[in-house]
C-alpha cells in the first residue's frame, strides 16, 4: 500500500537528478554549431592546452597509482596503532576546497614553503609543479577505492597463496592486485578524471601559462570571457574524453566482476 | 509525515529570502580592499572581464564596477547597462618583494628573472601590455620571455609575488599598498604609464536601479569616495 | 613425522594439543564447530602465530624456540573449506602457482595439466574456477595443493562444501591425493563418519583438548567419555548406576526405566548404547536373552545407506538402526510403540563426571 507513492517519488527523485546532471553536458554540445567547435579546436593555445592536460593527468595518475597502490595495501591488510587516522589524513584533499588545496601546496612546496629550499622554483609555475597540484587532489580517489578493493578480496586467497610458495610481495602482486582490479581500475578512472578537471589548485600552485602550465580547465576560463566559442570546444572535447574514459574502464573491467 | 513539510518550507523560505534586499555589485578584484570596508552590499570579485562576460550571459547584479572603461563601454553600447560613470583613477606599479635587487624596468631583462602579470583580457593585463609596447622591442621581447604566468586576476599576480613563486608582477600601486609589507611598488616612467580609469555602471534589469544609482554616486563623493581614497585610488580622472 | 604442540588461547578456553602424523598416515582431528580444530591447522600451516608452538616436519623446525618459519617456507599443502581458487586464473594456472616459476611456462602448464590428470580433471585445465562444479573445485583444489610436493597436506573440512551425492566422487579424489603424496596428513573435520571414511586415526578435539585418540571402531566401540560416544553417533542414556549382587550393574534411567550392564560402574554414569545393537519389536513380545527391554515411542524414521536409523523416546531419546524389510514386518510408523531391546553385555556404562572433570 505505502510502496506506491514511495516508488513515484523514488523515479521523481531519478529524474530530477539525470536532468540535473545531463543538462549542462547537454547545453555544451548544444550551443553552438559543430563546425565553430571544430575550427575553435584548430587554435594553437587550445591544443596546448588539451596536450597539457592530458600529460600533466597521465604523470600524475602514473605516480598515483605508483606510489598509491602499495600503501592502500598496507593501509587495508595491516591494523597498527593511528591507522584510522593515516586514513582520515589521506582522504583530507578529498573535502579540501581546491584553492585551499593550492595554499596548502604552497606552503608546503612554494619558495617560502617547508620544503622551499629543495622543491624552490623547480615546481611553482613549472608542468612539473602541475603534475603535482593534480596528484595532490586526485590520490584520495584512488586510494579510497583501492583500499576498499584490497580489503575486500577473500583472505583465504591470499592465505592460500602464502601456503603455495609465495611470499607477500608475490601474493600482493599475483593475487591481491588482479582480485582487486575492478576497484583499482574504478579508482584509477575516477582520480583521472578528478585530474583532468582540476583547475584551483592548479592556478595557485603553478600558475597559468600557454603551453607551460595552462591546463585545458584554465584555458576554457581564459576563454570565457572573451571567446565563448572557444571555451565550449574545450568543453566539449573535455566532456567527450572524460566520457571515453569512464566507457572504457567500465568496458576493460567487464569481466572482472565474480 | 508532517516534518518532511517543514523542512521543505523552510527550505524554500531561505531560498527566497537569502539577503535578496542586498545590492549586489560586481567589481572588479583590484576594489576589494576598499569596497569588502563598506557595508550595505554583497560584493563579488572577479576579473572585469570575467564579470562582463558574465552580464553578457544574463547575470543581473544591481552594479557593474570595472577596472577599466572599455569593458563597461561595450556594455553599454550592447544595451546591457546604463550609462557608465568613471569613479576613480589608479597607477600601474611593477611590484616586487622587500629588499629586492630589482630597481626597475631594466632589470627585467636578465635571464631567470620570474614575471607574473595579467591575462589579455584582464584590464591590468591588458594595461601591462600597454607599458610593454612603449618599450624597444628587444627590451619588451626578453622581459616577455621572462614573464611565467597570466593570472586570470590581478589578486592573483600579487598573490604570486608575495608567495615567493614570482620575482616581480605588475599590478597597481592599491594592490601594492593593500599588501602590507609583503611587496614594494617601483615606479614606472611617467611616459610608459597608461591611463587607468575606473568606471562603474547600473546594469539593465536590475532589482533596484535607484539604490544602484546611489550607491555609484556615492563611489564619487561619500563613504565610498572615502574608502577609495584611503585605499590609494586617484580622483576619476 | 609431522608433529605439532600448540598452546594458545580461544574464546572461553585454551588449545592444547599435540599432535603426530607419519609419513603416508591421515590422522582426522574431528570435533564440534569452535573446539580449535581449525585454529590448530591454520598454527601448524604458519596462517596463525600460536601463543606456544612447536611444530617439527621431518628434519625440518617450522616453530620452535626462537624459530617461526613464514608459511611461503613452509612445503606444506594447504585445502581449504571452500578451496580458495584464484577466479582470475584458469584451473591449471591455479595448479602452476605452486611450481617454481623459474621454469618456462610450457612446462609448468604440461606439469599442471598432468597433476589434474591424475584427479580426472585434466580437461579443465583451461576453465575458469567460477565456470566449474563444487566437484571440479575440489580436485582442481586437490592437484594445486600437491603442486609444490608438500612435505605434509593440511585439509580444511574437505567435503563439507559439497552436497551428498558429490561427496563420493570427492571421498575418492581425496583417497587418490593422500596415496600420492605419502605425506603425512592432517585432515579437520565436524563429521566423524568423514573422519572414520578417510583417515587412518582419529582425534577427537573438545575444548580445546583431545578427548581421545585411536582408530574409527575403537572409538565408537570404546568411548572414554559421553562426548565422544555422542560424537561417534552412539546413544547415551543418563541415569545412576548401583552394583547388583549378581555382579551386574543396574542404572536407574533418568525419565523412567532400568537397565542392566556388565560395566563396573557406580554413582551418575552415561549409558552408551550403538544403534545398531538395538532390536525393536512389537510392545508384549515374549523375552528373548537380551537383559534390556524399554517401552519407547517411534519418532522418526530415516533412511542412512541400506539401513533405516530410528529415532525413539523412551524417557530420553534412543536410536536404533533396522533393515527396511525389518521395518516393513512390523508396520513401523511415527506415533508406535515398540519395544526396545539390546544385551547387557552390549551396554557401556561411562561415568558422567569423568566427561565433565576434563573441562569444567
Amino acid at each position: 500500500m505505502m510502496a506506491r507513492p514511495f516508488a513515484v517519488a523514488c523515479g521523481a527523485a531519478l529524474a530530477v537528478a539525470v536532468a540535473f546532471l545531463a543538462l549542462p553536458v547537454v547545453a555544451v554540445f548544444a550551443d553552438a554549431p559543430p563546425r565553430d567547435l571544430v575550427s575553435a579546436l584548430g587554435d594553437d593555445a587550445a591544443l596546448d592546452a588539451l596536450r597539457l592536460s592530458f600529460e600533466c593527468s597521465a604523470l600524475a595518475l602514473v605516480a598515483v597509482v605508483v606510489i598509491g597502490t602499495p600503501a592502500a595495501w598496507l593501509l587495508a591488510t595491516r591494523r597498527f596503532p593511528g591507522r584510522a587516522a593515516l586514513v582520515t589524513l589521506v582522504e583530507l584533499p578529498l573535502v579540501m576546497p581546491p584553492a585551499v588545496a593550492g595554499i596548502g601546496l604552497l606552503a608546503a612546496l612554494g619558495p617560502d614553503g617547508i620544503l622551499g629550499g629543495i622543491t624552490g622554483r623547480h615546481l611553482v609555475l613549472q608542468t612539473a609543479g602541475v603534475v603535482v597540484a593534480l596528484a595532490f587532489v586526485s590520490a584520495p580517489f584512488y586510494l579510497r577505492l583501492a583500499q576498499a578493493g584490497f580489503a575486500a578480496v577473500d583472505p583465504a586467497l591470499l592465505e592460500a597463496s602464502r601456503t603455495l610458495g609465495a611470499g607477500e610481495a608475490r601474493t600482493f602482486a599475483r593475487v591481491a592486485v588482479p582480485s582487486a582490479r575492478a576497484a583499482l581500475a574504478a579508482g584509477a578512472a575516477l582520480a583521472w578524471g578528478r585530474a583532468l578537471g582540476e583547475f584551483g589548485a592548479t592556478l595557485m600552485f603553478a600558475g597559468s601559462f600557454r603551453g607551460v602550465t595552462q591546463t585545458a580547465p584554465l584555458a576554457i576560463y581564459e576563454r570565457f570571457s572573451t571567446d565563448l566559442t572557444a571555451a565550449l570546444a574545450l568543453s566539449a572535447v573535455l566532456i567527450a574524453v572524460s566520457a571515453g574514459l569512464l566507457l572504457a574502464v567500465k568496458l576493460a573491467t567487464r569481466d572482472a566482476v565474480g | 509525515m508532517r516534518w518532511w513539510w517543514l523542512i521543505g518550507l523552510a527550505l524554500v523560505a531561505g531560498c527566497g529570502s537569502g539577503g535578496s534586499d542586498d545590492l549586489k555589485v560586481s567589481a572588479a578584484s583590484s576594489l576589494k580592499p576598499p569596497f569588502t570596508q563598506l557595508g550595505g552590499a554583497r560584493f563579488s570579485f572577479a576579473g572585469s572581464d570575467q564579470l562582463a562576460a558574465q552580464i553578457r550571459s544574463g547575470a543581473k547584479p544591481d552594479v557593474f564596477a570595472a577596472a577599466n572603461a572599455k569593458l563597461p563601454d561595450e556594455l553599454y553600447a550592447d544595451g546591457l547597462v546604463e550609462q557608465p560613470v568613471a569613479f576613480a583613477g589608479n597607477r600601474l606599479v611593477l611590484a616586487v618583494a622587500p629588499k629586492s635587487r630589482i630597481a626597475g624596468l631594466a632589470d627585467l631583462v636578465t635571464p631567470g628573472v620570474a614575471i607574473a602579470m595579467g591575462s589579455s583580457s584582464v584590464p591590468i593585463g591588458s594595461y601591462t601590455e600597454k607599458v610593454l609596447s612603449g618599450l624597444p622591442a628587444a627590451q619588451r621581447a626578453a622581459i616577455m620571455r621572462n614573464v611565467r604566468s597570466r593570472e586570470p586576476d590581478v589578486a592573483g599576480v600579487i598573490g604570486k609575488l608575495t608567495e615567493g613563486a614570482v620575482d616581480a608582477g605588475f599590478v597597481y600601486v592599491t594592490d601594492v599598498r593593500a599588501a602590507g609589507g609583503r611587496a614594494e611598488a617601483i615606479e614606472l616612467p611617467a611616459a610608459l604609464e597608461p591611463d587607468v580609469t575606473y568606471e562603474a555602471a547600473v546594469v539593465k534589469g536590475s532589482g533596484h536601479p535607484a539604490r544602484a544609482r546611489a550607491f555609484i554616486e556615492g563611489l564619487l563623493s561619500g563613504r565610498a569616495a572615502a574608502a577609495l581614497r584611503r585605499a590609494g585610488f586617484l580622483p576619476a580622472p | 613425522m609431522l608433529s605439532a604442540e600448540l598452546r594458545h588461547p580461544l574464546r572461553g578456553f585454551a588449545l592444547d594439543v599435540s599432535l603426530r602424523v607419519a609419513p603416508g598416515e591421515c590422522l582426522a582431528v574431528a570435533g564440534p564447530s569452535g573446539a580449535g580444530k581449525t585454529t590448530a591447522l591454520r598454527a601448524i600451516a604458519g596462517l596463525l602465530r600460536a601463543e606456544h608452538a612447536a611444530v617439527r616436519c621431518g628434519a625440518a623446525v617450522w616453530d620452535g624456540p626462537g624459530v617461526r618459519i613464514a608459511p611461503e617456507q613452509r612445503r606444506c599443502g594447504f585445502v581449504f573449506q571452500d578451496y580458495a581458487l584464484f577466479g582470475h586464473m584458469t584451473a591449471w594456472e591455479n595448479v602452476a602457482y605452486g611450481i617454481r616459476p623459474t621454469r618456462p611456462r610450457a612446462a609448468r602448464r604440461a606439469a599442471a595439466t598432468a597433476l589434474l590428470d591424475r584427479f580426472g580433471a585434466g580437461d579443465l585445465a583451461a576453465a575458469r574456477p567460477r565456470d566449474l562444479s563444487g566437484g571440479e573445485r575440489q580436485r582442481v583444489a586437490l592437484a594445486r595443493a600437491l603442486a609444490r610436493r608438500p612435505a605434509a597436506l593440511l585439509l580444511d573440512e574437505p567435503l563439507s562444501a559439497l552436497d551428498a551425492a558429490t561427496r563420493a566422487d570427492a571421498r575418492r579424489a581425496l583417497r587418490t591425493l593422500l596415496a600420492e603424496s605419502g605425506a603425512p596428513a592432517l585432515l579437520v573435520t565436524h563429521d566423524f563418519a568423514e573422519a572414520a571414511l578417510l583417515a587412518d586415526r582419529i582425534a577427537i578435539l573438545e575444548h580445546g583438548h583431545v578427548l581421545q585418540e585411536g582408530d574409527a571402531a575403537t572409538l565408537a566401540a570404546e568411548p572414554r567419555s559421553a562426548f565422544v560416544a555422542s560424537f561417534t553417533g552412539a546413544t547415551t542414556l543418563r541415569g545412576s548406576a548401583t552394583r547388583r549382587a549378581d555382579g551386574l550393574t543396574a542404572v536407574a534411567l533418568d525419565g523412567g526405566g532400568s537397565i542392566l550392564a556388565t560395566d563396573e560402574e557406580t554413582g551418575r554414569v552415561a549409558v552408551v548404547v550403538h544403534p545398531w545393537d538395538v532390536t525393536l519389536e512389537p510392545p508384549g513380545a515374549v523375552a528373548g536373552s537380551a537383559q534390556n527391554r524399554i517401552d519407547a515411542t517411534v519418532v522418526t524414521i530415516t533412511p542412512a545407506g541400506n539401513r533405516l536409523r530410528i529415532g525413539l523416546q523412551a524417557g530420553q531419546p534412543l536410536a536404533a538402526e533396522i533393515t527396511p524389510a525389518g521395518a516393513q514386518r512390523l508396520g513401523l510408523a511415527p506415533g508406535m510403540t515398540v519395544l526396545a531391546t539390546w544385551k547387557a553385555t552390549a551396554t557401556r556404562l561411562v561415568p558422567e563426571e569423568y566427561a565433565r572433570a576434563r573441562h569444567g
